[in-house]
């Protein structure tokens, strides 16, 4: 190696990056090797700065040998960003168009990978339960971080976060009002049990673990961002053999399926809101 | 320095131009479009600071105004010549090594998302020397730092003259900190654009 892909030498910060995440690798099996360098280089110059470590050989040799120091750096990597009823087109699209195909389905399976704190899956599990089928559907929520999880299944969130999902909750086509499924108290407010009978919580890591069968709907939004093109072909390679036939995907709304190897085929739902539908 | 010394060759080559944009922004952009030539085509990247609002619509608005295709890139878009990028609210907007966007929801970097330090520092680690980045009105200071990394990779930065730009701390603030290279009104920024690579992209 000792290049990078447009053949200029490599500078010796990212030299350096290369060899953490190779440690990284080959001692605990995290893979971020296939990540996109611009925002993980900024991502580990920020966690070696906060934690005060000046030198990137020092992080290498404590990697290499400390597990905690593996899972906090991990943490550090990945970036947790969400709302909820993010982006209300996308849930608008769902419930106009892609819910009236799915209602024919005795069960169905949903899967959002990279879920975060949870506040998508909460959103959907919502949606799902104003249009009758809360009881007809699970919903899987994976995320490769462990800690995110914990605070998604408390399903606990602070209170200033509320207007604005309260704001998307109408913009998304919400029937009712967003205050009738949380409960808001001491500046937080609290996800109604009743919404989280049908969610499955578990860890997952799209780079590293196998495909997630028979869903009806793939959700991955905001993920494939912090991935290269090659990585991306394989984890929607991994989302195509996780769906059904005329399953749905959904993506980030500046995502696309550019990266989606040629012989898969998918046609859009709605374009501009990243919802598509498995055809071949 | 002068306009005369921009067009005269001092420029070297440059594949990419980044410029930031905050409050006051849209319009001065849009004089920007309205002054470049019909043979301008390198490829040019627009960071503004915007509401973070759902669909920003600025690529119409300056459509209007211009021969480039405006548009706010998917991730992993490739850059191409003729095209005038504008980078989408509410993510940073990050070039990576094989010339292509990557976007980002990394914490707002001083408040700001998209951060223009972030698009320029990522443009300037792959484009090194063959950037042009340019920091235009705004009230708050975002694009200083950027531009300092440009200019330490050997690429060539522009500043609006504070005195004509609508809000002028993020001018100054780049003036300050960064060893620019030309503070220009918007008219001479579009003449120095136009001039570049021979006239010719
Ligand atoms: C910006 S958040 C997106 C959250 C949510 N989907 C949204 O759009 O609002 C990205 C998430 O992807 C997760 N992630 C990153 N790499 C992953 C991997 N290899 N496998 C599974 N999840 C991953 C991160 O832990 C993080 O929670």
């Amino acid at each position: 190696m000792g290049q990078g892909k447009n053949g200029d030498p490599l500078s010796e910060f990212e030299v350096e990056v290369e060899c953490l995440m190779q440690a990284l690798y080959l001692r605990w099996g995290y893979d971020f090797r296939e990540y996109s360098r611009a925002s993980l280089r900024r991502r580990v110059a920020r966690y070696m700065s906060d934690n005060q470590i000046l030198r990137a050989a020092d992080l290498q040799h404590e990697l290499i040998r400390d597990k905690k120091r593996c899972v906090h750096f991990v943490r550090g990597l990945t970036v947790n960003v969400t709302d909820m009823f993010r982006d209300p087109v996308f849930y608008k699209v769902i419930r106009e168009q892609v819910i009236p195909e799915l209602r024919s389905h005795p069960f169905i399976k949903i899967w959002h990978a990279g879920c975060s704190t949870g506040e998508e899956a909460y959103s959907m599990s919502i949606l799902l339960h104003e249009e009758g089928l809360g009881e007809r559907a699970v919903i899987y929520a994976t995320d490769i971080n462990s800690q995110v999880l914990d605070q998604a299944s408390k399903g606990v969130y602070h209170e200033k976060m509320l207007s604005s999902a309260r704001e998307n909750y109408k913009d998304s086509g919400g029937k009712s009002k967003l205050d009738d499924f949380v409960s808001v108290g001491y500046e937080r407010f609290l996800i109604d049990p009743g919404l989280k009978k049908n969610i499955v919580f578990t860890q997952h890591d799209l780079v590293t673990d196998q495909v997630f069968g028979e869903m009806q709907m793939v959700i991955c939004r905001n993920v494939l961002i912090y991935f290269r093109r090659e990585l991306q072909t394989k984890v929607l390679t991994l989302f195509h053999n996780s769906l059904d036939m005329g399953g749905f995907l959904g993506l980030g709304i500046k995502e696309s399926l550019r990266s989606l190897p040629n012989e898969f085929r998918y046609k859009a739902i709605d374009e501009s809101a990243r919802v598509f539908q498995r055809v071949d | 320095m002068s306009q005369q010394e921009c067009s005269s060759g001092l420029i070297k080559r440059i594949d990419l131009v980044v410029i930031g944009a905050s409050s006051g922004g849209l319009d001065v952009l849009i004089k920007l479009l309205r002054r470049l030539p019909e043979h301008y085509a390198i490829p040019t990247v627009a960071v503004l600071h915007q509401r973070p609002n759902r669909s920003s619509g600025v690529p119409d608005m300056l459509s209007k105004y211009t021969h480039l295709k405006v548009q706010e890139p998917d991730d992993k878009q490739g850059i191409e010549a003729g095209h005038f990028y504008v980078a989408p609210p509410n993510y940073h907007l990050l070039v990576d090594s094989d010339k292509v966007f990557s976007l980002s929801l990394d914490a707002p970097v001083n408040f700001c998302r998209p951060s223009i330090d972030m698009t320029m520092e990522s443009a300037a680690d792959v484009y090194q020397d063959r950037l042009l980045g340019c920091v235009l009105t705004g009230a708050n200071s975002d694009g200083a730092e950027g531009l300092k990394y440009i200019k330490k990779k050997g690429g060539y930065i522009l500043v609006q003259d504070p005195q004509e730009a609508t809000a002028d701390s993020m001018p100054k603030a780049a003036i300050a900190v960064a060893d620019v290279d030309a503070v220009l009104s918007i008219d001479r920024i579009a003449e120095c654009l136009s001039s570049i690579n021979g006239g010719q992209a």
